[in-house]
């Protein structure tokens, strides 16, 4: 596996352990993780007793109370809360974009979210997003499961088109809940981005959306006369360039972001602008922070 | 323009459509992969509402394209601009200003023709490009060095002004040749009739010639000879000898008229066909003094043929006096001549005669006298050493065998000196102011003398003690001797001058100061030079000039111009010099000036802009 070596190198690895010191703190979700929750449940762990009421579980009813005062307690228990963090990587051919490639940045955006999460006992699911379908590694928690899922990380085929409403739909079908949701997208999907993340919607989750561009697409150092090819569906763009193009292209690419960022502030995700001219670690530990991703 | 050294070239215009062609298949546009093309079209289309110049520019870089190529392809061409001028950066001119460029068979004249042609050769100097003018005549004269400045040339070539001589291209020639050798690229152009001899140069010299020829017909009969020779029959009076000729097409027919000092002697009807010789003599009574003026009046284009002047001299006597014991073969050697007037006395007589009765003689004979003193005059000396400055007399020397003598000297003329005995003779010893005339192996036997106002010949043996006087060329050294001493020698011949040469006259001994005045009365002075002799350049004129000294009478001289090969004034198309044969033109000369490298300037001018307009999408 020569591609795990190829991400995670030495100065990578570093700076993991950097972010595993300097990040010994949770996922701020919804819900808490690896400690005790404040909410009592069903646990190993006793917690308190209360009151039956009707419908409760009678396996949780604590028969030696009832012999001795004939009145029916249910046993709390400590109710082990684990974050789910679910990060989802556009893994269609446009990531494949850019020196360094935009995949390459989300891998290992991504490989370092999993990391921490997985350092501080949450359960990580990553999915990669293809146009047809969901390719993912399933929720895992503990650190023993690290090195399993950064190669699936590194694994991910990066191919096909985007279409990210198919394979978020499929998501959010599979995975109702709550949790923590990050999407690793360079969101540049001629059918739009909105219906896609739209269906995060209707989860309870802490929706973080990335939008990883390459440096060539925020600052194109094209000459001349040329046929843009697209990657993803080969469809050719021929254009001579002009100053005033490449700023007009600059225009419009600034545009797309802040509709973007606009459609996420109204649905109450988080957006956060990652072009791979900021060093990963940076993003992870000074923006992602920031954005309250984690604490 | 419309001149193309290469027109094949233009077969490269094929490639014009091609480049049509290429644009109709458009550019082949450098493939690059985006990740998502959505925003450039979006950003195209935003542009295109608001840049129609991008099409614009489009068929901008197809018409530059194209202009480039046309360039290209007429450069290719070798296209070439018939230019008045000449190629080269050092032009050297040639003007000619001899008489046949007064002809006005062009207007004004062939000369005005010829410095209006220049005038333009000036004015057609590109930048940079150097002329130097040269005027030749009978000789060749430097005007104005290589130059930038037009309008000293301007002014160099107003300045200008024919004269009546004849052509001397050679030296001319030279001059230009020699400048031509230190430049870079030379030119010499001829400004010309062409009327003048051939020239022999030695091929492979550098600078290409050009002659450009004046002049559209030979229209002109002239006097190409004047002479006056002494009366075979009359004792007294001359004898005119004039030759006309007719250098036309048409027979000519007019009159000859001769006149003295304006008095008409002979008017001659002459009749010449084309090409036709005639000689006149005019032998009447009464031509014996005064100034001989031959005139031909016939209406032609040159006018300075037209006529022609001769002096006619009477002999002036020479007084000659001879201090003798008595010497038999001397004396009537000396009496020979008519216009020696002898008179004799004995050396006693002599030395007790005055200064002032010795003055009126042009000659003294010493016959074996020996004097304290020289005094004033021009001494003959013979059997006997005059006191001069530096010779010196020694022991007698026997049989002295001679063995060489000056041949070109005036005094040696047709004297043969070979096979002369002399049995003893004084042995001298020349200074080096003198001159020996004729040497033997053991002393000098002739030496002569000549100091600003004296002339002495020194003759160191007796006349007596050699067989000389037995020989022709006794007789003949003697009367050399009276003309050179008496300084008439070259009087009779030297009355005529042909203009534009040197006219030489040698002045009494008392003369200080000579004034001359030329055929149009400009007066000059002239101060004879140590050697006696007054030469004077400034004939250029043909006509009467009139030498006075201070001291004396003046004499008058003819200058003429006297020359067939000026009177023809046939134009000339062919100049060969040497082996090489020069490119001759009617007209101010046109020489193709290739333009291709302009085109390809032209070219790299277009290409600049090209390559500008193409990065202006991104530079702007």
């Amino acid at each position: 596996m020569p591609r795990i070596e190829e991400l995670l190198d030495s100065d990578f690895m570093k700076k993991l352990e950097q972010l595993s010191l300097v990040s010994r703190k949770i996922f701020t979700g919804r819900m808490k993780g690896e400690r005790r929750s404040k909410k009592r449940g069903f646990s190993v762990e006793f917690a308190d007793y209360r009151d039956y009421s009707h419908g409760d579980d009678l396996r949780f009813i604590d028969w030696n109370a009832y012999g001795r005062l004939d009145r029916l307690f249910i046993k709390l228990f400590m109710e082990e809360e684990d974050l789910h963090v679910h990060l989802l990587l556009d893994t269609s051919e446009s990531m494949s974009f850019g020196k360094p490639s935009k995949i390459e940045y989300a891998r290992k955006v991504a490989a370092a979210l999993a990391y921490i999460a997985l350092s501080g006992l949450d359960r990580v699911g990553v999915y990669g997003l293809q146009a047809d379908g969901l390719l993912r590694f399933p929720l895992t928690r503990g650190k023993k499961q690290m090195w399993k899922m950064f190669e699936f990380i590194l694994n991910l085929p990066c191919e096909g088109g985007t279409a990210l409403d198919v394979a978020c739909k499929r998501f959010a079908v599979q995975h109702p809940g709550k949790g923590v949701l990050v999407v690793l997208s360079d969101f540049l999907d001629k059918t739009g981005y909105e219906t896609a993340l739209k269906y995060f919607l209707y989860e309870k989750m802490d929706v973080f959306v990335l939008q990883i561009l390459a440096e060539e697409e925020v600052n194109p150092t094209f000459v001349g006369d040329l046929k843009l090819v697209d990657v993803e569906d080969a469809d050719i763009a021929e254009v001579s360039i002009t100053a005033n193009l490449i700023k007009n292209y600059q225009k419009n690419l600034r545009a797309y972001c802040s509709t973007l960022k606009e459609f996420c502030t109204k649905h109450g995700f988080n957006y956060l602008f990652a072009p791979t001219s900021v060093p990963f670690d940076q993003l992870v530990l000074n923006y992602l922070r920031t954005a309250g991703l984690f604490k | 323009m419309g001149h193309f050294l290469y027109p094949a070239a233009f077969g490269f215009a094929a490639v014009l459509p091609l480049i049509v062609l290429l644009y109709i298949l458009k550019m082949k546009r450098k493939e690059c992969v985006v990740s998502s093309t959505f925003l450039w079209r979006k950003s195209i289309d935003d542009l295109r509402v608001n840049a129609p110049f991008q099409k614009l520019r489009k068929s901008l870089l197809l018409l530059l394209q194209l202009l480039l190529l046309i360039l290209l392809i007429l450069g290719l061409a070798r296209p070439f601009m018939k230019l008045r001028g000449f190629e080269g950066q050092s032009l050297i001119l040639l003007l000619d200003t001899s008489a046949s460029m007064q002809a006005r068979d062009v207007e004004p004249s062939r000369f005005e023709f010829a410095r209006a042609a220049a005038l333009t050769m000036v004015d057609d100097l590109s930048r940079g490009d150097r002329m130097m003018i040269i005027t030749f005549d009978a000789k060749a004269t430097i005007l104005c060095s290589l130059t930038t400045d037009k309008s000293l040339l301007r002014s160099t070539l107003a300045s200008v002004d024919v004269k009546d001589t004849r052509t001397n291209l050679r030296e001319a020639l030279v001059i230009a040749r020699s400048v031509a050798q230190t430049q870079e690229n030379p030119a010499i152009v001829i400004l010309s009739d062409g009327a003048f001899p051939d020239v022999n140069e030695d091929a492979g010299k550098k600078g290409r010639v050009h002659l450009v020829s004046v002049g559209e017909r030979s229209k002109n009969a002239g006097i190409t000879a004047l002479e006056a020779r002494r009366g075979l029959e009359t004792e007294e009076g001359y004898q005119v000898f004039a030759r006309v000729e007719n250098f036309g097409k048409e027979p000519v027919e007019g009159i000859l008229e001769v006149t003295l000092d304006a008095k008409l002697i002979d008017a001659r009807k002459v009749k010449l066909a084309p090409g036709e010789k005639r000689s006149e003599v005019f032998e009447k009574g009464g031509l014996v003094e005064g100034t001989l003026r031959a005139h031909l009046d016939i209406p032609d284009d040159l006018a300075v043929d037209n006529e022609a002047w001769c002096v006619l001299q009477k002999d002036r006597e020479t007084r000659l006096l001879a201090v003798t014991e008595g010497n038999y073969f001397l004396e009537k050697v000396l009496r020979l001549d008519p216009n020696v007037r002898f008179d004799r006395t004995s050396p006693a007589d002599f030395k007790s005669m005055a200064p002032e009765k010795l003055r009126p003689y042009d000659v003294i004979v010493l016959d074996g006298v020996t004097v304290e003193r020289l005094g004033e005059g021009n001494y003959l000396c013979v059997n006997c050493v005059p006191p001069l400055e530096g010779l010196k007399a020694g022991e007698k020397v026997k049989f002295p065998v001679i063995h060489d003598w000056k041949r070109t000297h005036a005094l040696t003329r047709f004297v043969n000196f070979s096979n002369l005995e002399i049995r003893e003779a004084t042995h001298i010893e020349v200074p080096k102011w003198g001159e020996v005339i004729v040497e033997s192996d053991q002393t000098p036997v002739v030496a002569a003398f000549a100091k600003l106002n004296q002339k002495v010949l020194v003759i160191p043996f007796d006349l007596y003690a050699s067989d000389w006087p037995l020989r022709l060329s006794f007789p003949l050294f003697v009367s050399n001797s009276v003309q050179w001493l008496s300084g008439r020698y070259s009087q009779g011949a030297g009355l005529a001058v042909a203009a534009g040469d040197v006219l030489a006259y040698t002045p009494g001994r008392e003369t200080t100061e000579v004034t001359i005045t030329d055929a149009r009365g400009k007066v000059v002075t002239e101060k004879p030079a140590e050697n006696r002799r007054i030469l004077f350049g400034g004939t250029d004129r043909a006509g009467i000039y009139v030498v006075k000294p201070n001291d004396g009478e003046p004499v008058r001289y003819a200058v003429n111009l006297l020359n067939a090969l000026e009177s023809n004034l046939a134009p000339r198309d062919k100049l060969t010099l040497g082996d090489t044969e020069v490119g001759v033109s009617k007209q101010a000369v046109v020489s193709n000036r290739e333009i291709w490298h302009w085109l390809a300037m032209g070219a790299f001018a277009v290409l600049l802009l090209e390559w500008f307009v193409y990065h202006r999408r991104v530079w702007v």
